[in-house]
């Protein structure tokens, strides 16, 4: 019974503590301190996780060993795991390279920062990054890859900040096709595709066209790509059309992103 | 009887943490949603723990959840916890035992607790138009949540060094 009430006592005090919190001025800082105390529990995940595929790969390699090499096995396996050791590595530093070599080319300040969490919420796209403002991270900057534009910096903590991509379903971006220059919005939907919305009827937009981040934007910067239309449709008003569009960018592989000033650097 | 406030649960709860949001997550495809190891937590405890510390660990999963989610801070704590004392009710009509009705129990619980912190982040903050996504994601979550339970309860009580309890039949007044 004394448990029982204590339950109900301890009800009564959160609801309102909840409710308080709903303040950005209180959420925020909350949002920040917290992330900033677990952010070492992430990175050690994502090293686990890191480490649990190469496993994965590793076992898959062992078994065709196995089969095929019985005679040699010891030897061939100490030399596979020496070897995927080194693509790996090499993988990593393509990877890292392509990332650089992109960060040369834009004109505007950028942090790299590294993926170490996923927002739980399943139908969310939102990632967590390693950077925050004592790294230089702002909100709103974009989020870039060399393959084009993953989302932007909604919340910026002091050591970590979380981004939004560009599936998810609040997510929107002013965008332009390349060829036909028909205007429209990006908005996701959680899945990994794409919708373009607010086509005009008569704007002449086709099936293979290039969407790039418009001008009009006041977030991200002009001519960012964003991917290629695959279908186009009429929305059930009839009064616009609506583009399928496949991103350019694979968000699910998303491992080190650079997060970019809005602004080109003076 | 376990104390909540223990070293081991603290970091168990810190593991389901990670597992949710750093590692599971880079496993998802399209046709599999990685399980909700939280959800698994809360759970367990409903049910091996016969309820006793449910109510306080939901709410407390659903703390963790808010702190490292885009959704409006509240709103999982308060789902979860409101969930967490239904399923405090809901157990003492079912048989713990079987398979059958833990398979179910869990999955309506994880769908529960998720479909309602969707429509009440929609209806509270998103504007974002509704689409058919989020309740396939929902179902996806709660069926493999489900499936994943036997194997999580395994690895539980090997860490908390349950021991097997005799089948009771209780008298319902």
């Amino acid at each position: 019974m004394r448990a029982k009430r204590s339950y109900y006592f301890l009800l009564i005090l959160v609801l309102p503590l909840l409710f308080a919190l709903q303040n950005p001025q209180i959420s925020q800082p909350v949002h920040g301190i917290s992330l900033a105390v677990l952010k070492p529990l992430f990175a050690a995940g994502r090293s686990f996780a890191d480490f649990f595929r190469d496993g994965r790969d590793i076992v898959a390699r062992f078994w065709d060993s196995f089969k095929n090499q019985e005679i040699h096995r010891k030897r061939i396996l100490e030399l596979e795991g020496e070897v995927y050791q080194l693509q790996e590595a090499a993988k990593e530093n393509v990877r890292l390279k392509k990332l650089l070599d992109f960060r040369q080319g834009l004109h505007q300040k950028t942090v790299a920062a590294r993926v170490i969490g996923w927002d739980p919420a399943p139908w969310r796209r939102a990632l967590l990054l390693d950077k925050g403002k004592k790294h230089g991270v702002q909100e709103n900057m974009v989020v870039v890859v060399p393959e084009g534009l993953a989302g932007r910096i909604l919340e910026a903590g002091p050591q970590t900040s979380r981004a939004i991509l560009l599936t998810d379903p609040d997510a929107r971006v002013s965008a332009l096709s390349n060829q036909s220059r028909a205007s429209g919005i990006i908005a996701g939907d959680g899945s990994r595709t794409l919708k373009m919305t607010y086509l005009e009827l008569d704007s002449g937009v086709a099936v293979g066209e290039t969407i790039m981040a418009s001008a009009t934007s006041s977030v991200y910067p002009k001519n960012i790509q964003i991917g290629k239309i695959t279908a186009l449709s009429r929305d059930p008003n009839g009064l616009h059309l609506e583009a399928q569009v496949e991103p350019f960018v694979k968000f699910s592989q998303l491992e080190e992103v650079l997060c970019a000033a809005s602004s080109p650097e003076k | 009887m376990r104390r909540l406030v223990s070293g081991k649960v603290i970091f168990y709860l810190l593991l389901c943490l990670a597992l949710d949001v750093s590692v599971m997550p880079f496993f998802r495809f399209d046709f599999f949603y990685p399980p909700g190891f939280l959800y698994l937590m809360v759970f367990y405890s409903a049910f091996v723990w016969h309820g006793r510390h449910t109510l306080a660990l939901g709410i407390v999963a659903g703390l963790l959840k808010d702190l490292v989610s885009l959704q409006p801070l509240g709103i999982e704590t308060a789902v979860l916890g409101a969930a967490s004392f239904g399923l405090v009710l809901m157990i003492q009509t079912v048989d713990r035992e079987s398979l059958v009705n833990r398979f179910l129990t869990c999955f309506i619980f994880v769908l529960s607790v998720s479909f309602l912190t969707w429509a009440l982040s929609g209806f509270l903050v998103s504007s974002s138009p509704v689409s058919w996504y989020p309740v396939s994601a929902c179902l996806k979550l709660a069926f493999s949540t489900s499936m994943a339970m036997p194997v999580f309860f395994y690895f539980t009580g090997r860490w908390f060094k349950e021991q097997q309890h005799l089948k009771q039949y209780e008298l319902f007044g």
